[in-house]
């Protein structure tokens, strides 16, 4: 059976203080089914992930207890990608006719503040100031520029592009004032690990 | 640089109190691969035979940023605050084509640093205890800083 997507739902993203995560993504699967035109009752399997909820799965106390199996993913950024591609290989292999899948998460503000361990890396590693997200993407950018003759500028380009489709979406989180090419909010912004900005909405 | 007073951030990472310190990577008895630190397994084939293995203490400059903020901590321990924090380069280094190893560089200045130049290895302290004993680790200075220190 080809498997299809019949409804989908997003939260808006950002930290609302006083919701927690769970209770975000609950939103979201409600808006999904209302989209989908299914109830709960119906859908048959699921597939949950995040990285901060420890037990993602407890959101069927919100949603009801249907007696559904639903599943635990994690695998990084990928996770809700993962997911959705375990509920739909679901369906495929004639396991159920609806599944849902679903990510949610929610992270306090700044870098991640992660114990190396639980990456499968040495204690050294973190404690040299060695495991951060942000200069990691700042070397690969770097790397990538260098090969191919790529400028900060083009980076601003790309920025100001993302953040014009931002604009036009009630859902994205960084919603700036329109930021054309050119404009030096893009390149003067807080510098984490250059050429890696971040620009504060 | 030896003597009391200082210990290794861990064990087995480099070779040291040593007049020249080496870092401690794993070859593969199976397939030669070489990994950085030492690990129980090969990235490449899986085999589980693996040797300590020294390895060059230059390499070539592959890739660099700054590390513009203290970093959380935990799990990061260095002396510094938010206020005393100092930013840091950080980069890949490629030693012989065998291996890339991440590491902290001592040149803080982006535009001293580029693309492709010789680094050498030199084990620092970056962080120190209540005691004082100076808690050191490996990091990679420009190869031609010699001459200045």
């Amino acid at each position: 059976m080809e498997a299809v997507i019949v409804g989908v739902g997003l939260h808006p993203f950002g930290r609302f203080p006083g919701k927690s995560a769970m209770d975000m993504a609950a939103d979201a699967v409600r808006l999904a089914l209302a989209d989908a035109g299914v109830g709960w009752p119906q859908v048959q399997t699921g597939f949950i992930g995040s990285l901060e909820v420890a037990n993602p799965d407890a959101i069927v106390g919100r949603l009801g207890l249907t007696g559904i199996p639903l599943r635990g993913v994690f695998n990084g950024c990928a996770t809700a990608g993962s997911a959705l591609a375990m509920a739909a290989r679901a369906i495929e292999n004639g396991e159920c006719d609806v599944a849902v899948a679903i990510g949610m998460d929610k992270h306090p503000r700044g870098a991640f503040a992660a114990d190396p361990s639980v990456g499968g890396l040495p204690d050294w590693y973190g404690q040299t100031g060695l495991y951060i997200t942000t200069h990691f993407f700042g070397m690969k950018i770097n790397r990538y520029m260098h090969d191919h003759g790529i400028t900060e500028q083009t980076l601003a380009r790309v920025a100001a592009k993302n953040f014009r489709n931002a604009s036009g979406n009630d859902k994205a989180w960084r919603r700036p004032p329109p930021v054309g090419r050119g404009d030096p909010r893009l390149t003067d912004a807080e510098l984490p690990a250059p050429p890696v900005h971040v620009l504060r909405t | 640089m030896t003597g009391s007073g200082q210990v290794a951030v861990a064990d087995r990472l480099f070779t040291w109190p040593a007049a020249e310190p080496r870092l401690i990577g794993g070859r593969c008895a199976a397939c030669g691969q070489v990994g950085f630190p030492a690990g129980t397994g090969c990235e490449r084939c899986g085999g589980t035979e693996l040797t300590d293995t020294l390895l060059p203490e230059r390499g070539t400059l592959w890739t660099f940023t700054t590390q513009n903020f203290r970093p959380p901590s935990p799990p990061y321990d260095g002396s510094d605050t938010a206020e005393t924090f100092r930013p840091f380069a950080v980069g890949y280094v490629d030693l012989g084509g065998e291996v890339m190893v991440e590491a902290r560089l001592t040149e803080p200045d982006p535009a001293r640093l580029t693309i492709g130049q010789q680094m050498r290895l030199v084990i620092v302290p970056y962080a120190t205890r209540a005691d004082g004993t100076e808690v050191m680790t490996f990091a990679f200075a420009p190869a031609g800083d010699e001459e200045e220190e």
